[in-house]
């Protein structure tokens, strides 16, 4: 099965990429409107992150009664820092991949996934793509409630922007690829969701959304600076609010950088494996 | 009594065929500990560089949380498949409940066992512990019945709330993202002093919503720090009651709702 399965599921031909792109087009489409048909549900998260984020903003503010700046931060800095963060990593934290390949694998499906003429990888990729259009949407919606909860502020400096930016790309790199990699876990275990639901904790409490990682004390901290979740969250927000900046801002791109090739080669190498074990339920 | 026989026997069941599965098992189960216990690393965190929130220090903001937690797993570990409700009714499930010689709500109870709520156990008990011995609590025999009587009580609050809001999937079908709205205004409000918050914020989450006598109130009571409260001290010590009164009336309101159930027709 997995033989004459897996050759089928890479480019036969040097074939121009363009040419798939229709079909891109059309996962990207379906997919996004899918998650736009199912925005009952989504409110209710989004209420949640708005809750969060006012929580955060009030316990913060409590925890800074006579402190005028912590480690470089002004409160003013924080409260901006803790809603964007917030806010971004809701937005960069989309199981919507994981739970597909989870249930293509489990439901057998996965077997039409890997003969279709574009490769399973780019299929997935396409999906999370579409997904982020409609959160990018729904994040639209909630902004008005996100200023009123939390603390909307200017960058840094324009500079601080335009590192911000290609922060972001590559922290949206990065956690695609860590969702990627998650997802293929459903290749060994047919059960992932509690995964899932501990990769969310981890990555949301490692990434810095709650409180920044440079206020991390000890052993903590040594943790969370050798883990790829700073990457994702911190090191963009960081930038933004002006706690990291200059030769430390580019330090830490170039540290973005190195995740990113790190984990291509590793779920590379994941997807290999994966494809050897792909085992069709009752096919 | 052989009701709660029949409900107990249906429950180990379920412990049983959960504990088939053994590599889920663990995960779960670290992940109930992992999902419990990220709120206190937050506070762990955040008071190495402050040292209070809101007048309350570590170890005082240690007890009230393990309070929360405790009264929450005793919410969860009985009523967790709630939150199943809405696909039981889906999938038309439901009408296998009504057809049994037996309460519906416990049949559903008893359906499966959620095995993160050994996690919730675990983390409780082991964060009770540690906050006890480091708080200052006075464990006179009158506290500690309050205590007991307590975390009954919060665990009867939640329950009470989590079934009203629940059994409205008698009506509209999907409310798990609702009810997972309802864990998540429990876990983040339930941990923190309620002046945080400010006067409006503290009263919806007094009187709208009971979070607050959970373990806000009985930890103030606990720690002696009624005069610091929102509310009468007659009413802090009343807490447990007040769970009470909302689980019957969440009961009510599942009562009612249960009218509306139109089985899926499938």
């Amino acid at each position: 099965m997995t033989t004459t399965i897996a050759p089928a599921g890479r480019e036969p031909v040097s074939r121009s990429p363009w040419r798939d792109l229709p079909a891109y087009r059309q996962i990207i489409n379906s997919r996004l409107r899918t998650t736009l048909a199912y925005r009952q549900n989504v409110f209710f998260l989004l209420a949640i992150l708005v809750l969060q984020i006012f929580i955060l903003r009030k316990v913060w503010t409590a925890l800074y009664q006579g402190h005028t700046t912590v480690d470089g931060l002004t409160l003013h800095a924080l409260l901006v820092y803790i809603t964007l963060a917030n806010l971004q990593n809701w937005v960069l934290q989309d199981p919507t991949i994981s739970f597909y390949m989870y249930n293509r694998v489990r439901e057998g499906q996965v077997a039409f996934d890997l003969v279709r003429p574009v490769g399973f990888v780019p299929q997935m990729f396409a999906h999370l793509v579409g997904s982020s259009f409609a959160t990018v949407i729904f994040g639209l919606v909630a902004l008005p409630f996100i200023f009123f909860a939390g603390t909307l502020g200017a960058p840094a400096s324009p500079t601080a922007l335009l590192l911000y930016l290609a922060s972001f790309v590559l922290g949206y790199v990065i956690t695609t690829l860590l969702t990627l990699m998650l997802g293929m876990f459903a290749f060994w275990t047919t059960e992932i969701s509690g995964l899932t639901m501990l990769y969310r904790l981890i990555n949301q409490f490692f990434a810095g959304a709650l409180v920044p990682i440079s206020l991390f004390p000890g052993a903590i901290r040594i943790i969370a600076d050798v883990l790829p979740f700073q990457a994702t969250t911190y090191t963009p927000v960081a930038i933004y609010v002006g706690r990291v900046r200059g030769a430390d801002a580019l330090g830490a791109l170039g540290v973005q950088a190195v995740w990113v090739v790190l984990l291509i080669l590793a779920s590379w190498a994941m997807w290999r494996r994966a494809l050897h074990r792909v085992v069709v339920q009752g096919g | 009594m052989s009701t709660l026989r029949v409900a107990w026997t249906l429950e180990r069941a379920a412990l049983r065929g959960q504990l088939e599965y053994r590599l889920n098992f663990i995960v779960s189960t670290f992940m109930g500990v992992a999902y419990q216990g990220s709120g206190f690393a937050f506070i762990y965190v955040v008071l190495h560089s402050f040292h209070t929130i809101g007048g309350w220090d570590f170890n005082d903001l240690a007890f009230l949380y393990s309070l929360r937690l405790l009264a929450h797993a005793c919410c969860y570990l009985p009523f967790n498949q709630i939150d199943f409700l809405d696909v039981t009714i889906r999938e038309g499930k439901f009408d296998r409940y009504l057809v049994r010689p037996m309460n519906p709500l416990l049949q559903l109870m008893t359906n499966k066992f959620q095995i993160n709520a050994v996690g919730d156990v675990l983390t409780a008990s082991a964060l009770f512990v540690y906050a006890a011995s480091i708080a200052h609590v006075d464990f006179s025999p009158l506290h500690i019945v309050y205590l007991v009587l307590a975390v009954i009580g919060g665990a009867l609050a939640e329950s009470g709330f989590v079934l009203a809001v629940s059994s409205l999937a008698f009506r509209f079908l999907e409310t798990w993202a609702a009810a997972f709205l309802i864990d998540n205004i429990y876990l983040m409000f339930g941990s923190y002093p309620m002046r945080v918050f400010g006067a409006t914020t503290a009263w919806i989450m007094t009187w709208i919503i009971p979070v607050a006598f959970v373990a806000y109130i009985p930890a103030s009571v606990l720690l002696n720090r009624t005069n610091g409260l929102h509310i009468a001290t007659f009413v802090a010590y009343g807490a447990p009651v007040i769970g009470l009164l909302w689980f019957i009336a969440g009961y009510q309101v599942w009562r009612f709702q249960v009218r509306h159930y139109q089985s899926s027709g499938s």
